[in-house]
């Protein structure tokens, strides 16, 4: 158990998985900390869902390793702290909403009484209490999504798997999901998010790895997210031609329009370099802004963009 | 502990998909069919053999010996529901739920892939043998009540049945494991075929004015290859009333179903051994199954 609570709560090594002569996933390597909610962002066929399946050990890999919580792949009792929505959250149409959290809590090897006391908590959380008794076959997507979802949360994972958890749903549906991935990292939960949402990946996350041809083309950090150029302005009071000048040593495609001055930087640790020799030169600085660059361009520049993986 | 929640799952899902009630409705009336037939069959047969053997010895015999006719040939429709039950009803346990993706959320819960298998097998192996039980039970009952006989080694014979529809539900598995439900089938059922034919071919080739070693051999294969026929045949045997037919004759009456050599005892083994190597190859399948 204490290994489990140090080691990081997914680590890959040259995952790879060929298909016949297609190779959907080729050398994944990545480490996931605990407590960290993870997005898996790639482009439709980047193998993101296949990697996710080498992880949970519904797909075989042809060659690399994958650790959960610090237990072997194939260890199927690393599974009893780890929840998972498949991206294909079809369910056993015949069961009712409880029934289906029954069985799938006995999976769990849930005692009868916790199995009481916890389904009827899950269904409240995903808006699901009033349909209970109701079969799932008579569920619409979105209402499977959220059942799915509960699913997931039956043992209260400690790492919890994600495929496209949104997509079935709407606005509200959305939310909800989003807050309870909120809720899961306030608990200390690991998340690992696979969405090709990504306004939903960008308010969620704390790190993303971009993956593409079935490898990981680049990982960012989203709360420090400067990566590559990141557009920065300043609002200056008093500056002349040659601050603009000293700028450049900074960044470039400096540009004066008023009193904003607009450039672009390399790395975050020339925001506090910027401000001391502009401070130093006599010159009023009244806003230095970082332009967070939306993941959307992020996802562009880095995946539409070929020859970046070099 | 998972693989009894998988049985009682699969139990579960046979229930309410009205799959369980729609057999033993259908089984219940097909008793009720071949009770009303026999009854009046039999009737009018043993006012004419009382006719015909008034007072001699051999009345009770022949009698004795259509009541087994009748018995053995109820036995011969129900063995073919029974073959349809154990492989209709199993052949998309495991491709059935690999397709419609909803094994993906039951194979990453904490348990083992075999314990999936295990459990599967275990409730629809429940099932199957209630459902042998309850048609053989029911005919054997029927004769019973109506002519006074009853067939011989009653338990062994009902456990051949049972060996028998289980040899064929884990194969069904097995196939599972790796072809699609449509493809499944096909392949059970002509492995079945072949296994029928075999038998057929294996009891003419032995019989005496015939006496063909290769065509025996080659049925015996079959019977190898799918034991459901041997085991059958094996029930229909040690069934089967000795019937003394005047001085020229002892043991069962060579009749449709008894013909020919008598399957060995070792074929129980054989099916047993069977079954456990069937199991033990659906394991290893499902285990490297991509799913």
């Amino acid at each position: 158990m204490a290994e489990s609570l140090s080691a990081p709560a997914i680590v890959t090594e040259n995952l790879r998985k060929r298909f016949g002569k297609k190779v959907a996933v080729a050398g994944l390597t990545l480490s996931v900390e605990q407590g960290e909610v993870f997005g898996f962002l790639g482009p439709n066929g980047a193998g993101k869902t296949t990697a996710v399946k080498m992880m949970l050990g519904l797909v075989r890999p042809t060659a690399g390793e994958a650790r959960l919580l610090g237990a072997a792949r194939n260890d199927w009792r690393a599974r009893r702290k780890v929840g998972f929505l498949p991206e294909h959250f079809r369910f056993h149409e015949w069961l009712r909403a409880d029934e289906f959290l029954d069985v799938h809590g006995q999976l769990y090897g849930m005692p009868s009484a916790e199995r009481k006391k916890r389904i009827p908590e899950l269904l409240k959380l995903v808006g699901l209490e009033q349909d209970a008794r109701r079969r799932i076959g008579q569920f619409s997507k979105g209402m499977l999504q959220r059942v799915g979802l509960a699913q997931a949360l039956l043992n209260r994972p400690q790492l919890l798997f994600l495929d496209e958890p949104t997509s079935g749903l709407d606005p509200l549906g959305r939310r909800l999901v989003r807050d309870i991935i909120r809720r899961q990292r306030d608990l200390g939960v690991t998340v690992f998010l696979n969405s090709h949402l990504l306004s939903e990946v960008e308010v969620t996350c704390d790190r993303v790895a971009f993956i593409d041809e079935g490898q990981v083309v680049q990982i960012a950090d989203l709360h420090t997210m400067i990566s590559g150029d990141t557009e920065v302005e300043l609002r200056l009071g008093g500056f002349t031609s040659e601050t603009i000048e000293g700028l450049n040593q900074f960044g470039h495609g400096v540009r004066a329009d008023g009193d904003r001055v607009t450039m672009f930087v390399e790395e975050a640790e020339q925001l506090p370099a910027i401000a001391r020799w502009v401070v130093a030169q006599d010159v009023a600085l009244y806003a230095l802004t970082p332009r967070r660059l939306s993941l959307e361009e992020l996802f562009v520049r880095i995946v539409g963009k070929e020859g970046v993986v070099a | 502990m998972n693989t009894i929640a998988i049985a009682r799952f699969t139990f579960q899902e046979a229930r309410r998909r009205r799959l369980l009630w729609l057999g033993i409705g259908l089984g219940l009336a097909f008793l009720a069919l071949f009770g009303l037939g026999f009854y009046f069959v039999f009737d009018d047969i043993r006012r004419s053999v009382i006719m015909d053997f008034v007072g001699s010895d051999e009345q009770e015999a022949m009698l004795g010996l259509v009541a087994n006719l009748f018995l053995m040939m109820g036995m011969f429709v129900v063995n073919f529901l029974v073959v349809l039950v154990a492989i209709l009803t199993t052949v998309g346990a495991i491709s059935g739920e690999i397709s419609s993706h909803t094994i993906q959320a039951i194979v990453t819960k904490p348990l083992r892939r075999s314990e999936i298998i295990l459990g599967k097998w275990l409730g629809h192996a429940l099932m199957v043998t209630f459902y042998i039980i309850m048609l053989t039970g029911g005919i054997i009952l029927i004769v019973k009540v109506i002519s006074g006989h009853s067939p011989n080694h009653l338990a062994e014979g009902l456990g051949l049945y049972v060996l028998e529809g289980l040899v064929l539900m884990s194969v069904s598995i097995l196939g599972g494991t790796r072809l699609s439900t449509m493809a499944n089938g096909v392949l059970v059922f002509m492995i079945y075929g072949l296994a029928f034919v075999g038998g057929w071919v294996e009891q003419i080739a032995s019989l005496p004015f015939v006496n063909s070693d290769t065509a025996v051999t080659i049925g015996s294969l079959a019977g190898k290859l799918l034991p459901s026929e041997v085991l059958w045949r094996r029930a229909s045997h040690v069934m089967a009333p000795s019937i003394s037919l005047g001085t020229d004759f002892e043991g069962p009456p060579p009749f449709l179903f008894t013909f020919g050599r008598e399957p060995s005892s070792s074929v129980v083994l054989y099916a047993l051994v069977y079954i456990v190597v069937i199991l033990v190859l659906a394991f290893v399948s499902f285990q490297r199954r991509d799913l």
